[in-house]
């Protein structure tokens, strides 16, 4: 079982859910830079959520399954088509032998994620097959896929296999999805200038009362030059009261640093493991999705809120997977409902 | 609140929604450090539900847990609990790593301004730099990157005004009262005065990390055709156990 992949589009790689227990060596965890969309993905197809799905930033890529193939294409505002017939999404989809999945770019999000049923089979380097680029290792070689590339794919699970048995039964030349598709509940909540909560760091009292109040009252504008590593955001300059270099510190994905010119940058996937720029707070592990599918130009604000408040919207969003999860088994077992509607 | 070592409090705090971090002192030095090693091994020792990893630095270290696993105020209490029989390690021991080194030419174009800056002979800029054993404080930043402590004063020489848009592997540096080594190229401004044949991250093996925190190092001055054939011995024994 493979695909190959006839055009990388603009940056595409495998992912997982990241390379945990060695960031004491300095190595970054890497994966999926929207944890909840690629994990709704791997659900839809039958996958295990720590299978590996292709991640593709702003312009996607065009593959050819070799094989049928049970896919699930998610993200903000999708744009995909099979073979030139368009293909909603959020769902899964048989695609049948030697027909392109295409997927463009969404005027709307910036991310989308690919599962394939069995996953994508990669390099698996410490633990996870998650592409760190900076590092040239992992996922495909170390690097975005590119035309040419083959991707293996592994071996579908009982789930994979009823899934697409369901699908067959009804004549399709390309693509077939069903009717129903996974709730807006499970999608990451997007809106272009939408806030993201922060819960304040260890340097935030270093800015005036006033640089503070800033923080909180500013609309940021997502940088070009953000990256897999952080989200450089465009606003009001800010400086820390005193000028003393602090020693340098373990951080987080999530972390706000003030860089030296004043301007902010949220550390994401393959973000470095330790940093000397203040902390000024981390952003909910909630609401990084949202970042993770801002594109260049979108605005966004912070909220401060609580590590209770935190918990409580990850526990949420935790139950919500699991329903979909849940609600996904039942329907192998007693049949799908045809009507449209989500689960 | 309990106190260890060099009398500072142990600070333990939250570091976003699922990391905490254990603050061990204010200052870059060896007793600091000796705790910041101390909590690693009591953490290597433990095992606490709900920890995923942990990241030490110079004062330092933050413990990543599953918040759906534990609950932050529960994984505090047990930190504090762990930390409370933390030994005072005043007398630390480390392995001594050899680091070898071609200074200066093509490996080192920055120490003849570094000599200049410093107003010593090249060769004294060697002799002083490969004297110290050289603490490694921490491992991070980039994969495999060591921050050493002990560079002699008189070597200390600022940041390049312009940082090199790629600095090779093995690179040789110094930045302010810091020397290090770079593990991968990547951009950086620190003054090159040499490089290493020895392959400082290797993802095959485990742990990936050739020097780890609390190790010793000595850098011993090599000549250009030792740097290569040493290098040599080294990437190809990388390339045998590298898959595919």
């Amino acid at each position: 079982m493979y695909m190959e992949v006839l055009d990388g589009g603009f940056l595409t790689t495998v992912q997982d859910l990241g390379r945990m227990g060695w960031q004491r060596y300095g190595v970054a965890v890497s994966g999926v830079m929207d944890a909840q969309t690629a994990t709704v993905a791997n659900l839809l197809v039958g996958n295990d959520r720590n299978a590996a799905v292709l991640e593709a930033t702003l312009r996607g890529p065009r593959l050819r399954f070799h094989d049928e193939t049970l896919v699930a294409v998610c993200g903000v505002g999708i744009d995909a088509t099979v073979d030139g017939m368009a293909v909603e999404g959020w769902r899964p989809c048989l695609v049948a032998a030697g027909r392109t999945l295409e997927v463009r770019s969404s005027a709307r999000g910036c991310r989308v994620y690919i599962a394939v049923g069995g996953g994508v089979l990669a390099d698996r380097v410490l633990g996870s097959q998650s592409t760190y680029l900076y590092g040239r290792f992992g996922g495909f070689h170390g690097r975005a896929v590119q035309k040419g590339d083959v991707l293996q794919l592994g071996a579908p699970t009982g789930e994979t296999q009823e899934r697409m048995r369901r699908l067959r039964r009804q004549e399709a030349f390309f693509a077939v999805e069903p009717r129903w598709a996974a709730g807006h509940s499970v999608r990451p909540r997007f809106a272009p200038e939408g806030s993201v909560r922060f819960l304040p760091g260890p340097d935030l009292s270093r800015l005036s009362p006033d640089a503070q109040e800033t923080l909180f009252a500013a609309t940021y504008r997502v940088s070009p030059s953000s990256n897999r590593m952080g989200l450089r955001l465009e606003g009001p300059v800010l400086q820390v009261r005193d000028v003393t270099e602090p020693v340098s510190k373990p951080v987080t994905r999530g972390t706000v640093q003030l860089l030296n010119d004043g301007q902010l940058v949220v550390l994401m996937a393959d973000h470095q493991t330790t940093g000397g720029y203040p902390n000024l707070g981390q952003v909910f592990l909630v609401d990084l999705p949202q970042l993770a599918q801002a594109k260049p130009g979108d605005r966004l604000r912070f909220t401060a809120g609580s590590l209770a408040e935190a918990h409580r919207a990850l526990r949420e969003r935790t139950e919500g997977l699991r329903v979909l999860e849940v609600a996904l088994r039942l329907m192998d077992a007693y049949g799908w409902r045809e009507s449209r509607a989500s689960v | 609140m309990n106190e260890a070592g060099a009398g500072h409090p142990v600070v333990i705090e939250p570091l976003g929604d699922h990391a905490v971090l254990i603050g061990l002192g204010d200052e870059i030095q060896e007793s600091v450090h000796g705790r910041v090693k101390a909590v690693c091994d009591m953490l290597d020792r433990s095992s606490i539900p709900g920890v995923v990893e942990w990241v030490p630095a110079f004062t330092s270290v933050a413990v990543v847990y599953d918040p759906l696993v534990t609950a932050c105020s529960v994984l505090i209490d047990h930190l504090r609990r762990v930390l409370a029989d933390l030994p005072s390690l005043d007398v630390l021991g480390g392995r001594i790593v050899d680091i070898p080194v071609c200074y200066g030419g093509p490996f080192g174009p920055d120490l003849h301004e570094v000599a200049r800056r410093c107003g010593l002979s090249e060769a004294e800029v060697i002799r002083l730099h490969s004297e110290p054993l050289y603490r490694v404080y921490m491992v991070g930043f980039v994969p495999g990157f060591p921050y050493l402590g002990g560079l002699p004063k008189r070597l200390a020489a600022p940041r390049k005004r312009q940082p090199r848009t790629q600095v090779p592997e093995g690179s040789v540096g110094i930045a302010g009262e810091q020397t290090g080594i770079y593990s991968l190229s990547t951009p950086g401004g620190w003054q090159i005065i040499g490089r290493t044949p020895v392959k400082l991250f290797d993802p095959t093996v485990n742990p990936p990390s050739y020097l780890q925190m609390g190790d010793r190092v000595r850098f011993c001055p090599i000549s250009e055709e030792t740097y290569h054939n040493l290098y040599e011995a080294a990437h190809d024994e990388a390339a045998r156990g590298r898959p595919m």
